[in-house]
């Protein structure tokens, strides 16, 4: 059950065998969510910490209008919003795409969590990421072009995934529709179909179903401008010179 | 006033059939008609590609017909609030 958060917390961060126990053991089985089911609603107050056990989730903001903003994706091992009960309410929605399992720690949990060191660190870095996201989604949304755009979220999918066995060297399953690629890239669903056919047409990418496999993932990551720096992964943290 | 020019737009894809649409004889938007295939159910609707001076949405709906979307353009016209 808490496979899927170590992968990802060691990913980040080495643990102790200790440590994963003790994580294993705090995480438990978790809730289960249906797909559109929210796992925090935008405004309300969580007593608890969300945690991907399984499935994808996304987080969101609404306008008075009606229109979404889609502000991260939630893969499996994902912190939905650790340190989120200090909140009197949440600034922004998490919901469940897929069906989810879903972790929830209290506070009580987390204080044990973070009086380790090695998982103190580990929980750090996975804030850093978070944020060193949605760093690189507001200059994905604001400077590359649509199939770019496009193109380096699927690019970082495919790494996230990967990285917690979700993913193959190249390909994984995309649990979004157009609608939503669009509402996290800031385009329209015309647009986002443009510009998956447009990867399709360069051979960058080939779809069948949900699966998305892409051919040449350097000449994807080239196109993309994707550098998986900003994720911090410790493999890609040791490659590099 | 309204009026549509007909135009083929590069889209890079099947959708070409265009129309400039002009107001008072100023360029105000331009709308593509969606027939590639891979629209699927919007197959057949008008997009908006590009408006002006007020006919912008990050999210505008997709048109039935011509008409539906000059009803719409020419809502954006009246509700512009110039900045």
């Amino acid at each position: 059950m808490s496979q899927s958060i170590i992968g990802k917390l060691e990913a980040l961060h080495p643990l102790p065998e200790e440590d994963k126990k003790l994580l294993h053991a705090v995480v438990g089985r978790g809730k289960t969510l249906k797909a559109g089911d929210d796992i925090v609603r935008e405004g309300d107050h969580t007593d608890v910490v969300h945690v991907i056990i399984e499935g994808h989730g996304f987080r969101y903001k609404t306008l008075p209008d009606g229109k979404r903003q889609i502000i991260g994706y939630l893969v499996p091992g994902d912190f939905c919003d650790l340190y989120g009960f200090l909140f009197d309410r949440m600034d922004h929605g998490m919901a469940a795409r897929t069906q989810c399992r879903i972790a929830q720690l209290t506070e009580e949990h987390v204080l044990m969590l973070t009086s380790r060191p090695a998982l103190a660190r580990a929980l750090w870095w996975s804030e850093l990421v978070n944020g060193s996201i949605l760093r690189e989604w507001l200059v994905n949304m604001g400077r590359r072009t649509p199939s770019a755009r496009v193109a380096h979220i699927l690019c970082e999918l495919l790494v996230r995934l990967q990285v917690v066995g979700q993913a193959t060297a190249d390909s994984f399953k995309l649990e979004l529709s157009q609608n939503e690629l669009g509402d996290t890239v800031g385009l329209t669903t015309v647009s986002v179909n443009r510009a998956l056919q447009r990867l399709r047409g360069a051979g960058l990418i080939s779809q069948s179903g949900r699966e998305i496999t892409i051919p040449d993932v350097a000449a994807l990551k080239a196109f993309a401008d994707f550098d998986p720096g900003y994720l911090h992964f410790r493999q890609d943290r040791e490659e590099r010179p | 006033m309204i009026e549509f020019q007909p135009v083929k737009v590069a889209t890079g894809s099947a959708d070409e059939e265009g129309r400039l649409v002009f107001h008072e004889g100023k360029l105000i938007a331009v709308l593509v008609r969606l027939d590639d295939a891979n629209h699927g159910p919007a197959l057949g609707q008008w997009s908006l590609e590009a408006g002006f001076n007020g006919v912008d949405s990050t999210k505008p709906p997709l048109f039935a017909n011509l008409a539906a979307a000059e009803r719409w353009i020419g809502r954006q016209i009246a509700e512009f609030i110039s900045v």
